[in-house]
């Protein structure tokens, strides 16, 4: 067990055991209240006037028994905890906090595993009157077994009949079949639980949900008029009332629906751990069903799950879906549905991880593996063994590409693929390799040129929240710039004059007269795409160059020079790019009306809490999401007339030539660029003047842009061709390494080749750190040819599909300098 | 030679001490081959099972690896900057892997491994005797890597370094940027919480906090491991956990904060953590992951560009390789199968 203790410099302290916070000094006592208060007066007005006999099992931080020693009619606490290091601390260093409930001639401390502890209760016909679960999370099989219905139906035997228990759970919201998992295990055993939930800061600070839920229960279930006038004890820093607490044990129905389905789970059970590692954020607001309405929970209690498969649940099922034999169309769903394993992973890592399931297959020799499999064919179904059987004869006649093997239909290389991915995924060190996942040689270059103008095409759907702390920072707005998920990046910084580039003001520029007063100057508020940022004014900007931008207006397109804020040419606006820059964000500003939407129910849910200490924070994050919904909806209006339709990519003015930014192209022989001026002409321009002719003989009578040259081609070309160089050149590098590959096979082929020669096939060879025969080291050194010689292929493609106008570019740059 | 499970070795024990040379001398080895890693893999619930090879009762070579506990499913035995062999020695490297195989295989079934993967740090093309193993999906080593030859002194190295590099570490001195080396595991939140910042902004997975405490804890007693904060008018800019094995210091870990990122927090920490290495007698810097030909596609890219200003020599790595052990992956797959049935 590992402890982490984080003093802050405001001098709260948070506890971290294994990795999960335990408590944050600052809102345990919302936490411990909420579990130990409505329990212990539960009990107690069952039995008003007897002195009762509590046990806590977990707790070892003595926060619990703090609160059931307020109460008086408290006789003796057993407290179990197997960890003396946090019993040490307990003690020694946190007496102010727990209010040195560790030394109470009450409490009596058992340094022992709870499983244990209770199991010689119940050999003793021990009894109490309150006993409280105050566990971390399970994150393993050994922390499971304290939420199996076999825990409960333990602790049910040592539980007065009118005795309560308290059960810490987990997020309803953020795990909410793992939550209803725990809450059937306790129905399954007898204990009539009801549910109840409050926010707790800390814990939605450190990713564990938007809200935190218990379960209060006992073999004599409970009347909904016992939750009215409590004894609740004192004193008490948070939990007012009955009335409050009442509200506590309010759902949204859809959230208390999954009841229905959550299977309770046995001792063997893995099925909670997965459910655990599995969040789905749901959403946590909404109040429309109460668990106070009933005694005895009408809904069905599904059967209980009882033990460890090698494949999770989810998986199976999806496996086992009929979907005739599109086994492309299986691995996507199991993709889909795959737990994470481990309580460290996400399920984001787990999708990468799996999102390319070739890499698997390649790790392993497949025809040896279906070998040992047909050899034991009789422990297999006759189905699989024919597939088994076709799957020899793929692979028999030569080395065939998994991609082939997994678009066959066969269910087998599914399973097979599958086995090996849970095996990687099961070893912690796997998830956070820290090297390339490339298979091969690392062939990774995707070569997807992104234009740099453009924002995504891909239209996806808007983030259901944002996650990230950008909005609720206190930064917000200085220093760094943050985009749809809530993330913050360091900002760059514009200067602009904005009164030369709205409406028709642009043709008052005097490029002639410099303008006596300083720029405008600002960080960007809001990261659309990589490139293009949302100033605070809402006017739309695309990154160029280091040295120039591209701002979009309702009229033209303004190339300002980043320095000092002038326009350094105008272009006519590029429909295409206002369409697709107005879809992102119409799209990003949707995001965030629910972003807003969400913000403003959690805090109206918890308002009536009147515990939570940052709302304060809450409500500044919800202010910046809305200002900057309402900057979104200022770039929006800054672009002015949005074309209907997506308009046309429009074709470079000459023939053969290449689009460099919007407005701007440059021609196939790389010897000029052409602009589209706002009225529609073009303006060919080279290192030493612009012409309104491409035979250049036209000069224009504006000067000459020489800012153009200089801080926008010459900086963009570069860039360019550098990184067509450096794609270039790793294909490169990849094929020298996997050409030195197949030169190595080629030579073992060449030896294996003249041992066959003169002493047979059956010669006993070395090959790698195994010995075979000479026939089969031959058979194999080809396929490893086959499979090298493809991966030259898909490189050799790589290099060819690389953009043809890097030569013309090289030139252009050249001239231009 | 043979091979033999090793028990737990201490530091101080005959055998550990050899064991520790082994490594420690080895250039295809690292740290997590060292004893102290394999006591924080077991703090972090992962077993450990030790391969020690033997040639006329002499330690020669062997394999540090680590699976989880109880898996149920069946995982993969990891020998990460291992086995250590002989390998400049093909014939010998040969026999001692093939030896180290079938150990791992005939004890396969005592710790639920399906497989073994190693990862030496060998650089490409990959060895002939490797021809019986696969490339694995994942590499747990930066494959791609930087090497600085920290054997010249301080005045060469920046030398060698580009103008670029050289300015910024000067830039953040005259700032007043400083860097503080702790090893103390209360320093951990304040590590995590800039490493977390920097992993949501630059989008890659962070360890959970404990990984880093239990990291700290087990390898910095023994010198192996350093906190590293890059300081400026009372705040942390930036973090660097620097380990530092035999030969090698390696920049395992590292988070700039988004403030003031014009102070140049990232060289000052870099120039610190290389000089601290030089002091402890290391002779090599590694940077841990590095793109060389500066492909902007490529997911180093981004960080590579700042490390290229250090100088330094670009390494391709053979990368992790697989060995399925067939009987053990077999017996697996007709369980799946039968689930599903």
């Amino acid at each position: 067990m590992t402890i982490v203790l984080d003093q802050r410099s405001d001098q709260s302290l948070a506890v971290y055991i294994d990795g999960d916070l335990q408590f944050d000094s600052r809102d345990e006592g919302v936490y411990h209240e909420l579990l130990a208060l409505p329990a212990l007066a539960l009990a107690q007005a069952r039995r008003p006037k007897r002195q009762l006999r509590a046990l806590i099992c977990g707790g070892g931080d003595g926060f619990v028994a703090r609160e059931l020693l307020k109460s008086s009619a408290i006789k003796q606490i057993d407290l179990v905890d197997y960890d003396p290091t946090i019993l040490d601390l307990a003690q020694n260093e946190w007496p102010e906090l727990n209010q040195h409930a560790m030394t109470n001639p009450r409490l009596k401390i058992h340094i022992c595993d709870a499983v244990q502890f209770v199991d010689q209760a119940a050999q003793a016909a021990d009894e109490y009157d309150l006993i409280i679960c105050d566990f971390t999370v399970p994150r393993d099989q050994v922390g499971a077994r304290l939420q199996s219905i076999d825990w409960y139906q333990q602790l049910a035997y040592i539980l007065h009949p009118q005795g309560v228990i308290a059960v810490n759970a987990a997020s309803p919201s953020q795990t909410p079949v793992a939550y209803w998992m725990i809450y059937n295990s306790i129905r399954t055993a007898n204990l009539n639980p009801k549910p109840y939930r409050f926010s707790l800061p800390s814990f939605t600070e450190a990713g564990y949900g938007d809200d935190w839920g218990f379960f209060v229960g006992s073999r004599k279930a409970f009347r909904p008029r016992e939750f009215d006038y409590l004894p609740l004890a004192e004193p008490r820093e948070f939990l007012h009332d009955s009335e409050q607490l009442k509200r506590a044990f309010a759902f949204p129905s859809a959230l208390a629906e999954k009841r229905t389905t959550a299977q309770p789970t046995k001792l063997a059970s893995d099925a909670l751990l997965h459910s655990l590692f599995a969040p789905t954020w749901d959403e946590a607001s909404g109040t429309d069903w109460t668990s106070l309405d009933f005694v005895h929970d009408p809904a069905p209690l599904p059967k209980p799950h009882t033990s460890a498969t090698l494949m999770p649940n989810a998986v199976q099922q999806a496996l086992q879906a009929d979907q005739g034999l599109d086994e492309s169309q299986v691995f996507e769903q199991v993709v889909q549905v795959m737990p994470a394993l481990r309580a460290e992973q996400t399920r984001s890592m787990v999708s990468e991880f799996i999102a390319n399931p070739l890499r698997f297959l390649n790790s392993l020799d497949l025809r040896r593996l279906v070998e040992a499999l047909l050899r034991r064919s009789r422990e297999l179904p006759r189905k699989l063994v024919a597939e088994l059987r076709l799957l020899r004869r793929h692979l028999q006649r030569t080395w065939e590409n998994p991609q082939l093997l997994l678009s066959r239909g066969l269910r087998i290389v599914s399973v097979i693929a599958l086995v090996i991915i849970l095996a990687n995924l099961l070893h912690p060190d796997t998830t956070y390799a820290k090297g390339d996942t490339s298979a091969g040689s690392g062939a990774t270059s995707s070569q997807s040129m992104v234009r740099t103008n453009s924002p995504y095409d891909v239209v996806q759907a808007p983030p259901s929240t944002v996650e990230g702390r950008g909005f609720s920072s206190g930064t917000y707005g200085r220093g760094s710039v943050i985009d749809e998920y809530g993330s913050a990046y360091p900002t760059r910084r514009y200067r602009y004059y904005g009164s030369y580039y709205g409406g028709s003001s642009y043709r008052n520029y005097n490029r002639n007269q410099r303008p006596s007063e300083d720029p405008n100057e600002g960080d960007a508020l809001y990261r659309l795409t990589p490139e293009t940022d949302i100033l605070a004014n809402g006017e739309v900007v695309i990154s160029l160059t280091d040295q120039s931008y591209l701002l979009l207006a309702d009229q033209v397109m303004t190339v300002v020079d980043a320095e000092d804020g002038l326009p350094i040419v105008f272009l006519k606006r590029d429909e295409a790019l206002v369409w697709r820059t107005h879809r992102e964000l119409d799209r990003q500003r949707r995001g965030l009306d629910g972003s807003v939407k969400a913000k403003q129910d959690w805090i109206d849910w918890v308002s009536w809490a009147g515990f939570v200490p940052w709302r304060n924070d809450d409500e500044a994050e919800l202010n910046n999401i809305v200002q900057t919904r309402g900057t979104l909806d200022q770039a929006i209006k800054s672009l002015g007339s949005i074309p209907a339709n997506q308009p046309a990519i429009r074709v470079a003015p000459t023939a053969g030539g290449f689009q460099l930014f919007s407005s701007v192209w440059m021609n196939a022989e790389g010897t000029l660029a052409i602009l589209e001026q706002p009225d529609g002409s073009k303006a060919y321009l080279n290192k030493t003047g612009w012409y309104s002719d491409s035979g250049l003989t036209q000069p224009l009578s504006e000067p000459y842009p020489d800012e153009f040259r200089t801080k926008v081609l010459i900086p963009f070309l570069s860039k360019q061709t550098t990184e067509y160089a450096a794609i270039k050149q790793r294909i490169e590098a990849d094929l020298t390494s996997v050409k030195s590959d197949l030169s190595l096979l080629n030579s073992d082929k060449t030896e294996y080749t003249s041992i066959q020669r003169s002493y047979g096939p059956s010669d006993i060879v070395e090959y790698g750190t195994t010995e075979i025969r000479v026939d089969e080291a031959l058979r194999r050194t080809n396929d490893d040819i086959a499979r090298t010689e493809q991966l030259i292929q898909v490189l050799n493609d790589q290099l060819s599909s690389l953009p043809k106008q890097d030569n013309a570019a090289k030139k252009f740059l050249q001239s231009l300098k | 030679m043979q091979v033999a499970i090793l028990p737990q070795l201490t530091i101080a024990s005959e055998l550990g001490q050899q064991w520790e040379a082994l490594v420690q001398a080895n250039p295809a080895g690292g740290v997590m081959q060292s004893l102290a890693w394999s006591q924080f893999k077991q703090q972090r619930d992962l077993q450990v099972v030790h391969f020690g090879l033997f040639d006329a009762e002499q330690l020669i070579g062997g394999m540090l690896c680590t699976i989880p506990a109880q898996s149920g499913v069946g995982s993969n035995l990891i020998a990460a900057d291992g086995p250590i062999l002989p390998w400049h020695d093909q014939a010998l490297a040969r026999q001692g892997l093939r030896l180290l195989r079938e150990a791992a295989e005939q004890h396969a079934a005592e710790y639920g491994a399906i497989g073994l993967r190693i990862e030496p740090r060998l650089e490409r093309p990959a060895p002939n005797l490797l021809r019986d193993w696969r490339r694995a999906p994942v590499d747990i080593l930066a494959r791609e890597t930087l090497y600085l030859d920290l054997q010249p002194d301080e005045q060469s190295l920046l030398a060698a370094m580009k103008p670029k590099g050289r300015y910024n570490i000067r830039l953040a001195a005259r700032r007043g940027v400083t860097v503080r080396i702790s090893h103390d595991v209360a320093d951990i939140p304040l590590f995590y919480r800039l490493m977390d910042e920097a992993g949501e902004r630059d989008d890659f997975y962070v360890e959970p906090i404990d990984h880093f405490n239990d990291l700290l804890a087990t390898l910095a007693p023994l010198g192996h491991a350093h906190l590293l904060f890059a300081e400026y008018a009372g705040q942390t800019l930036g973090t660097m956990l620097l380990v530092t094995y035999g030969q090698r210091a390696v920049y395992q870990y590292g988070g700039i904060s988004n403030q003031l990122r014009e102070q140049m927090a990232g060289y000052a920490l870099q120039w610190a953590a290389i000089q601290h290495g030089k002091r402890l007698g290391c002779r090599c810097y590694d940077f841990y992951g590095f793109e060389p030909t500066g492909d902007p596609h490529h997911p180093f890219a981004g960080f590579s560009r700042f490390k290229r200003a250090f100088g330094g020599q670009a390494i391709a790595l053979i990368g992790a390789y697989d060995y399925y052990f067939t009987e053990q992956l077999a017996d697996v797959i007709i369980r799946a199968v039968r689930e599903l049935a």
